[in-house]
């Protein structure tokens, strides 16, 4: 399954430029990718911009070619991306829908005996489903 | 007057006595979704009203200038007496264009804030996702996020990402994923994050208005009861249920207990309890509550024009 959001190229890209220590240049980041499947290098640059666009990357001009950079490291994303998970501020924005939050330690006793009474009688005939 | 007094008064009742109302409904939670709908009403009408008054004030006085439109003149002459609007001081043209800049104001702000916000967070966070989460195995369109604590939750799309933490999927027997999944699945369904978005639109928009405040709380706890029903449906009340204890009885260490919309415990017994028959009539209180102040409003303007639109001077038909 492919996330709309960024391709496999882009999280390929994302890796090499990861592992790399420091900047690196498309070239290399092509003949690391090619190890796996080839790649044409316009394909990759075309990807690695628009990696630049959405402030993934970021780009220096070194002489005559460009070298890239990751603009964040990995867990810098982690944590960004867990920050909005775990927000429970009353605006955020309007995006997540959890499943639950968390049960107050006190009230899941009760919880785990309810569900354990539950167990042990037929499901309640709401709207007649088991 | 009468109009004016008529739309102001269904303005209140809509922007502040319905949502007591709706509250007090408890039986209404068992049409989640229907509560929803009537909390986002009660809001809406409340701006409608309030837009409709605006409207009234401004009726124009001298449209055109001398000359240009005796006839326009006239015209309006008949509709400020139908609608028995006062002759237009400058008090009551600026009371207008107030009213109506406040709700088109509101409406930009609300929109520009609430809506950009929600649409830049839900680029950014699909981008990092893809960046920090992996596929799940044998589950289409779920991606995993190492983390060691239970949680999951989905993003719009038809059909968007879901998303489960490492932990959530440990604690989880095949039964209760089946159940979180459908959970979120009757989320991205059901478009359950445009009614929050469009809930949270009106409070940060309108932030004056009560109506808008408790809509934006009721509507976030509402949401999630119309998807636990729809899981439970699919995957039967108790596994829903489990789930829900599984994913939220967690031994967290930090345990920064957010303000929940809607307390898993109560959601559990919710799920565990019979229905109560007590309340058939509720969702047609709920009903009465909305339309009758907005048939009001709607009628307070309607009969006057309708009764103008006869007047062969004024052809508004």
């Amino acid at each position: 399954m492919r996330l709309r959001g960024l391709g496999e190229l882009e999280r390929a890209i994302m890796e090499v430029v990861w592992a790399a220590d420091g900047p690196v240049t498309g070239r290399a980041v092509v003949d690391e990718l090619t190890g796996d499947r080839p790649l044409a290098y316009t394909t990759v640059l075309t990807v690695m911009d628009r990696l630049v666009g959405k402030g993934l990357l970021r780009r220096q001009r070194r002489g005559r070619a460009h070298t890239y950079q990751a603009a964040q490291s990995r867990a810098a994303y982690t944590a960004e991306l867990m920050a909005g998970v775990l927000d429970s501020s009353d605006d955020r924005p309007a995006v997540l829908l959890h499943f639950v939050e968390q049960i107050p330690p006190d009230q899941a006793e009760a919880l785990r005996a309810a569900l354990d009474t539950a167990r042990t009688r037929p499901t309640p005939g709401r709207r007649g489903r088991a | 007057m009468t109009p004016l007094l008529v739309v102001a008064g269904s303005a209140l009742t809509l922007g502040a006595g319905t949502p007591l109302l709706l509250r007090r409904l408890r039986g209404l939670e068992r049409w989640p979704t229907l509560a929803a709908w009537l909390w986002l009403g009660s809001s809406v009408g409340a701006l409608t009203a309030v837009a409709l008054a605006g409207l009234l004030l401004l009726l124009p006085t001298d449209p055109l200038g001398p000359g240009v439109a005796e006839l326009l003149r006239t015209c309006v002459m008949t509709l400020r007496t139908a609608l028995s609007t006062p002759d237009a001081s400058s008090t009551a043209t600026l009371t207008g264009l107030l009213l109506v800049a406040i709700i088109i104001g509101g409406l930009l702000l609300g929109g520009s804030v609430a809506g950009l916000r929600a649409r830049r967070a839900a680029g950014r966070h699909q981008d990092l996702l893809a960046l920090a989460g992996t596929p799940a195995v044998g589950l289409p369109g779920v991606t995993v996020l190492e983390h060691q604590r239970p949680f999951a939750y989905c993003l719009p799309g038809q059909p968007g990402p879901v998303v489960l933490s490492s932990a959530a999927l440990c604690r989880l027997d095949a039964g209760q994923l089946a159940a979180v999944l459908a959970h979120e699945r009757a989320h991205q369904a059901g478009h359950h994050h445009r009614l929050v978005l469009f809930a949270q639109l009106l409070r940060v928009g309108f932030p004056w208005l009560p109506a808008a405040h408790l809509a934006h709380q009721a509507v976030a706890r509402l949401v999630e009861l119309a998807a636990d029903d729809t899981a439970a449906r699919a995957q039967g009340h108790r596994q829903v249920a489990a789930a829900l204890a599984a994913l939220g009885d967690a031994p967290i260490p930090e345990a920064a207990l957010g303000a929940a919309v809607v307390s898993a415990t109560e959601r559990v017994r919710r799920l565990l309890t019979p229905p109560q028959h007590g309340d058939p009539l509720a969702p047609l209180v709920g009903l009465l509550g909305l339309g009758l102040p907005l048939a009001a409003q709607v009628l307070a303007v309607a009969l006057p024009l309708a009764r103008v639109a006869g007047v062969p001077i004024c052809p508004l038909g």
